[in-house]
């Protein structure tokens, strides 16, 4: 039976006389009858009047019905509705909840204003009742009531009764309450209608054990958008609390739980924690990619983000980020996302041969981004480009479908950039490809790798004339404007050219419209014609590095889009307010006026309307233009910011300075950093460092040596709980950036803060977050390096006899400079606070303390019969290995 | 959150429509028919159209889409519009499409409006729904104030069951999904298991669920130990496990007990997956193309099981893609049936039963039709395969237990046990090289 097939005239008249049946289930068949042609668009709105009568029966299938049709047609026929609120009214009295709830909800529904009035009495009513089904019906009014007269909501005091409410023992009612006050808030981030204090903080994360799956969802959401955590321990306790919803089925709660415990993890001190916490998080986000093929798309655009903000959390698992055949596609471009993003010197060679795989598969798009990644490897990865271009080569050469040709060419050129002079050997191998080319950004980076190597190129100048000059009126912009550089290259290195860069001199300054063209020319020909030495000069200037950033999303932007993981601006990259296209859906006012336009009527599939350039290989290809400009742009820059240079002095250091900016040096400090060992090296980034005494005061000496290729521009240092109570007393190693290849040498000094206490081991922890991510590393602490100096030797001498227990015993064995040795132990701060010479026999007690650890530190050396000793004693105990280790340092 | 929901038949038209907030109208969704369904540019699954977004599944000849103005959680909205059509298909009698939705409108409109509310998710699940939405039969008040609890998610069982049998059928389904590589590497191999339950218990039981996990038996000792005794010492180390709701998550986390109160019906209690340290694929597929002309070449594709010979593999299929062009085949198999179907550019090689630790081989020979233009070279689809073992697992868990007690019924439950190990992506593909690869075993490696 269907009940689409209404259409037909006097069917109007029949579906009133069905509704006005005795027969109960010709009323309903016929009112199921109405709502089918209502939805098809026919306009049934005359039959209010009749469907209105009915409202008060008692079979709840068919009230439903009839609440359905009011829903749809009260926005056209206000004043009809109103006469329904009576029933409404009635309803919401009823003995049975579901009644109660459904009236209360229908009513809510209806989005005008004066039942909105009528509904204030019921609600109270409703949202104390004694059944919670009602209750969590109640709760969402309210938002309703919100969206459609929100002074009535401020003067009726309901989200005074919603924040009672939140400690209601029926976990929906309290998610319900959580949602509605969140939502008010994001709509009104002006107001404080939803702080998470400490009391409402505890009555959620109770109901989180018990709430349904969405629920946990909404609180979760509600703690990562609005809660900051008061103490470290506050912290843990939550995050502990959280981690256990991370085994949940539901993918969405996953996400939720890992945004939380991300944010969460940024106000937790204790490292091993953190280092714990994110250890979690690794295989319940790979469990995502086991979801549904949508879900895998939103988790893998997570994912991203997840992995640009922790990249050593998933690094390992770098093999489920692998295409299967029939991922859709929209998944397998977001997984060779992530690839780019894990792919590091060992396991390059796995991804290489992923990457020609997937060159062989059917989607251009995909094949070109596979292209496209290779050439993106060799870039970020020097010690894998040779590997790399092999593989590209290995592809012009067999592949038989023209864009991967073009596309690995377009990369080639950002490889050429990028490591100038190296790979030269290949480009015999590319022109054999030349005629295959007619895109125009292929076209022109053929043009560019012919102008930038024109020396090198037996014929440069005939290949241009042949293969590109013939339609050049006709050549798209980009192939024009590399057509004039490089024939004004290939003339300098090969001077015989001159007709031809005449002749492309003359068309690009006379035959053309395009200013860009026209003006580049007649700087080139102008250049050209005053001094040949200058406009070599100009246009071999050493090119900026190309970026080989693997970051994507701007810090900044990635730090605030972890709190809206599994959001609609986590899919887009977007933050909130720019996610949705005007934030809040336009409201719609009570008098309806006309549909809500498509004033922009552009198409963007949502992963590409980023506000920064998008993460595909475009975004490189991009970057490479504009740079490519500074053949020109250089020159630019130096006309007019140097007086001109007389004649062929161009000052190109000056000209670097410019494009790399350097950062201010940093004060010199008096230390032999060559000598530090080696800590860590994460990402080409290695650090070396050692704890010492710097002006008497212990300092941990670092030196940061930035080799990877992203400049430095923030770091945080900090030391996890140690036996020794050390904290750094400043947190970053500026001034920044710190451009790639360069090193800092820096002495941190370091205070006492008990809270830091804690028995570890002779070990620091140490982590330094930077952009790079976290690097973190063990440095062995001194003793001798965090003794102070100040002792007066009376107030020392009870106090060194206290220590009783013995340490160890160490034979000296060069007695004879026994004063030397003496003398070395107190450089260290060691007072002497007991001399005994007698028969032949000399002993000294030196004493030191640290006074932050209530330490006290005892060596005696003991010269006798020309055999020398030394005894060390300690306390507490845990010092004594560390003393012993250090002394052997000192007295050998 | 979600604004409105819609669903479109194939042609674009909208057949049925719930509108949670009012924001949504017609111009909205004839946006998205005329920018996306008629242009056929359903590339991502989120699109964004003006103000509005819109998050579509597709499913048979409908497309559910939810659209909303602002920031909302899509993982959610997906996770819930998958649970709807589940619903849906649980009162449609498994059916969901264009068909059903015309036939059961009004029930859809109840359910759609049980499930969200103001477009928040308050509760999709088809059991909990199946107590109180029952077409054709009214709900006394009484029974209403009942089943309100159950309705608001505070209990997960309906209140007074009573069954006369008391049992549960527990399935454990192992899916194995593999890819190797060109090379004969293995690039990712997983298992993805699930435990469906089947709850027929009268009160409301509590029960305790324990398999062969190695972190629980490390936290449980007497019980490891009894189950060496009884000769099932392996222990299975898993990658991650997720629960179905009802699982107490703290208890687990505190001691790797997997304690529930199970709702009634069918539902999955968990899904693990282990990954390729520990997996070893049921079958090896080594497939070696050797070309003859540019015409004609043969494929040949060797299987061998590696599971235990007394489990027996059932409707094995292997698909061995062929190019576009292919004119005839022929094929040599020793069991099954192999046939080159054009439609599917394949040759389907059919076996019934399939015996462990065997091995077979087809060998086909491939007749191109030549053509004088030259063609886009064959992308080459990986081979795929797939296969059942009943009564086995690839990663070898086992139940050790299912214990249900029910405090004031008393009762002795049967418990009945099902093993089912299933390809899932099986991909193997086609090696880069033509002719027979002696330098590489036969046998697949690992990197």
């Amino acid at each position: 039976m269907s009940y689409f097939n209404t259409t037909k005239k006097g069917e109007i008249q029949e579906l009133r006389e069905g509704i006005g049946s005795t027969n109960l289930r010709t009323k309903k068949d016929s009112m199921k009858r109405v709502i089918g042609a209502m939805m098809a668009g026919t306009d049934v709105s005359s039959l209010l009047a009749s469907v209105l009568v009915n409202m008060q029966t008692t079979d709840l299938e068919l009230k439903k019905l009839i609440y359905l049709y009011l829903v749809n047609y009260s926005k056209s026929e206000p004043e009809l509705a109103v006469h329904a609120v009576n029933s409404f009214l009635k309803d919401a009295n009823d003995t049975n909840p579901l009644v109660r709830a459904l009236a209360l909800r229908t009513m809510a529904s209806i989005r005008i204003e004066q039942i909105a009035e009528y509904m204030c009495e019921p609600l109270h009513r409703c949202l104390n009742d004694k059944d919670p089904y009602v209750q969590k019906t109640a709760v969402l009014c309210v938002a309703k009531m919100y969206d459609i007269n929100p002074q009535l909501v401020e003067d009726e005091k309901f989200l005074d009764t919603l924040h009672t409410l939140l400690s209601n023992g029926n976990p929906l009612v309290v998610t319900n309450s959580v949602a509605t006050l969140a939502e008010i808030q994001t709509a009104h981030p002006e107001t404080t209608i939803f702080q998470i204090t400490p009391d409402i903080l505890q009555k959620m994360s109770a109901a989180l054990s018990q709430a349904s799956e969405w629920g946990q969802i909404t609180i979760l959401d509600a703690l990562a958008a609005w809660y900051t955590p008061q103490s470290p321990k506050e912290a843990e306790t939550l995050a502990e609390r959280v981690s256990i919803h991370l085994s949940h089925n539901n993918s969405s709660v996953v996400l939720s739980s890992t945004k939380v415990i991300i944010k969460l993890s940024e106000y937790i001190t204790d490292l091993n924690l953190v280092d714990k916490l994110m250890k979690k998080l690794t295989q319940p986000l790979v469990s995502l990619l086991s979801s549904f093929p949508e879900m895998r798309y939103i988790a893998l655009r997570n994912l991203n983000l997840i992995v640009q903000r922790l990249p050593s959390l998933l690094v390992s698992e770098i093999s489920v980020f692998f295409c299967k055949y029939n991922d859709p596609i929209y998944v397998k471009m977001e997984k060779l996302e992530i690839i780019m993003l894990l792919v590091n010197e060992q396991n390059v060679p796995q991804v290489l041969n992923e990457l020609k795989e997937y060159a062989t598969e059917v989607d251009i798009d995909f094949v070109r981004k596979a292209v496209s990644a290779i050439g993106r490897c060799a870039i970020l990865l020097p010690g894998a480009a040779g590997l790399c271009v092999d593989t590209l080569v290995h592809l012009i050469e067999t592949s038989q479908v023209n864009f991967v040709i073009q596309e690995a060419i377009i990369v080639i050129k950002d490889v050429f950039r990028r490591y100038p002079n190296k790979y030269e050997s290949i480009i015999g191998k590319l022109f054999s490809k030349i005629e295959e080319l007619d895109e125009p950004e292929a076209r022109a980076s053929m043009i560019w790798i012919l102008g930038e190597y024109a020396d090198r190129i037996e014929g440069a100048d005939n290949i241009l004339e042949t293969y590109f000059l013939e339609n050049f009126a006709d050549e798209p912009h980009i192939v024009q404007m590399a057509i004039l550089t490089a024939s004004v290259k290939i003339f300098l290195a090969i001077p015989s050219s001159q007709p031809l860069v005449q002749s492309v001199l003359k068309i690009a300054t006379k035959k053309t419209d395009n200013p860009d063209l026209r003006d580049r020319g007649f700087i080139y020909w102008r250049l050209l014609s005053v001094n040949k030495d200058m406009a070599k000069a100009i246009l071999n200037t050493p090119k900026p590095p190309i970026s080989t950033h693997k970051d994507l999303v701007p810090k900044d932007v990635l730090a605030e889009l972890i709190p809206y993981l599994g959001t609609l601006s986590s899919v887009v990259h977007k933050v909130p307010d720019s996610a949705a296209p005007t934030g809040q859906a336009p409201k719609q006012t009570s008098i309806p006026s006309g549909d809500f336009a498509f004033q922009q009527e552009e198409l963007v599939p949502a992963s590409q309307t980023q506000s920064y350039p998008p993460p595909t290989s475009h975004n490189f290809d991009a970057q490479a233009n504009d740079e490519e400009l500074i053949d020109f742009g250089a020159f630019g820059l130096s006309a007019y910011n140097t007086p001109a240079p007389a004649s062929s002095g161009i000052d190109l250091d000056f000209l670097t300075g410019m494009m790399g900016g350097t950062p201010a040096a940093p004060p010199k400090i008096d230390y032999n950093f060559d000598a530090l060992p080696q800590l860590a090296l994460h990402e080409g980034v290695c650090v070396f460092g050692q704890f010492g005494q710097l002006n008497r005061k212990t300092t941990f000496f670092l030196r940061f040596k930035n080799n990877s290729a992203t400049p430095i521009t923030r770091t945080d240092f900090r030391f996890n709980t140690n036996s020794f109570a050390l904290k750094p007393q400043s947190a970053d190693l500026g001034p920044f950036p710190i451009q790639p290849g360069q090193q800092r040498d820096v002495a941190i000094s370091c205070d006492f803060d008990q809270s830091q206490l804690k028995v570890t081991g002779p070990d620091v922890q140490v982590g330094i977050q930077c952009d790079l991510g976290m690097i973190m590393f063990a440095a062995r602490a001194k003793i001798l390096s965090l003794t102070q100096y100040n002792l007066a030797a009376d107030q020392s001498k009870p106090k060194a006899s206290s220590v009783k227990n013995r340490n160890a015993t160490h034979s000296i064995q060069n007695a004879s400079n026994f004063n030397e040795f003496v003398q070395r132990v107190s450089s260290y701060g060691f007072v002497e606070t007991n001399r005994m010479v007698k028969d032949g026999l000399t002993a000294v007690q030196l004493f030191n303390e640290i006074p932050a650890l209530n330490a006290l530190l005892v060596v005696e050396l003991i010269l006798k019969d020309n055999q020398a000793q030394c005894v060390s004693r300690t306390e507490p105990e845990y010092l004594a290995q560390m003393l012993n280790e250090e002394l052997t340092h000192i007295l050998v | 959150m979600i604004s409105a929901i819609l669903f479109y038949n194939e042609k674009g038209e909208v057949i049925l429509l719930r509108n949670f907030r009012g924001d949504i109208r017609k111009s909205t969704s004839e946006a998205f028919r005329q920018k996306i369904l008629a242009k056929k540019d359903t590339k991502f699954p989120i699109v964004q159209l003006g103000r509005v977004t819109f998050f579509y599944i597709r499913v048979e000849d409908v497309y559910i889409v939810a659209c909303t103005g602002g920031n909302c959680n899509a993982a959610v909205v997906f996770e819930s519009l998958y649970k709807l059509v589940e619903v849906f298909k649980s009162y449609f009698g498994g059916l969901f499409n264009e068909d059903t939705i015309k036939k059961h409108f009004p029930l859809m409109y109840e359910l759609i409006d049980e499930a969200f509310d103001f477009g928040y998710p308050q509760n999709i699940d088809p059991e909990v729904l199946k107590t109180y939405i029952i077409q054709g039969k009214p709900i006394t008040a009484q029974k209403a104030q009942q089943l309100s609890v159950h309705a608001t998610g505070q209990s997960n069982r309906p209140p007074d069951l009573v069954y006369k049998n008391n049992e549960m059928y527990i399935d454990i389904i192992e899916q194995v999904d593999l890819l190797v590589s060109s090379r004969h590497t293995i690039l990712n191999a997983e298992v993805n298991g699930q435990i469906n339950l089947r709850v027929h218990l009268s009160g409301q039981p509590e029960c305790i669920f324990g398999f062969n996990d190695k972190l629980f038996m490390d936290k449980h000792n007497d019980l490891s130990q009894r189950a060496v005794r009884r000769g099932r010492g392996f222990q299975l180390e898993l990658d991650d496990i997720q629960f179905h709701k009802c699982v107490k998550l703290g208890r687990f986390n505190a001691d790797r007990t997997i304690a529930f109160v199970p709702p009634d019906g069918d539902f999955t209690l968990m899904r693990y997956r282990i990954s390729e340290r520990l997996v070893k694929p049921p079958f090896n597929v080594n497939p070696v193309i050797i070309e003859h002309t540019n015409t004609r070449f043969v494929v040949q594709v060797t299987i061998s099981s590696t599971f235990n010979p007394q489990f027996v593999a059932t409707q094995v299929v292997v698909k061995i893609p062929v190019p576009h062009n292919t004119a005839r085949t022929t094929c040599d198999v020793s069991i099954g049936a192999a046939k080159f179907e054009p439609t599917q550019h394949a040759i389907m090689w059919r076996i019934t039963n399939f015996p462990g630790c065997s091995s077979t081989q087809i060998t086909a020979s491939v007749q191109l039709l030549a053509s004088v233009v030259q063609q886009a070279p064959w992308p080459k689809p990986p081979i795929a395969m797939q296969f059942m073992v009943p009564m086995a697992t690839s990663s070898g868990l086992e139940v050790l237990f299912m214990n249900i007690t029910e405090n004031k019924l008393n009762y002795q439950a049967e418990r009945f046990i099902r093993y089912l190990t299933r390809g899932g992506n099986y991909l193997i593909r086609y090696p880069d090289t033509v002719g027979r690869n002696t330098e590489n075993p036969i046998k697949a490696t690992k990197n």
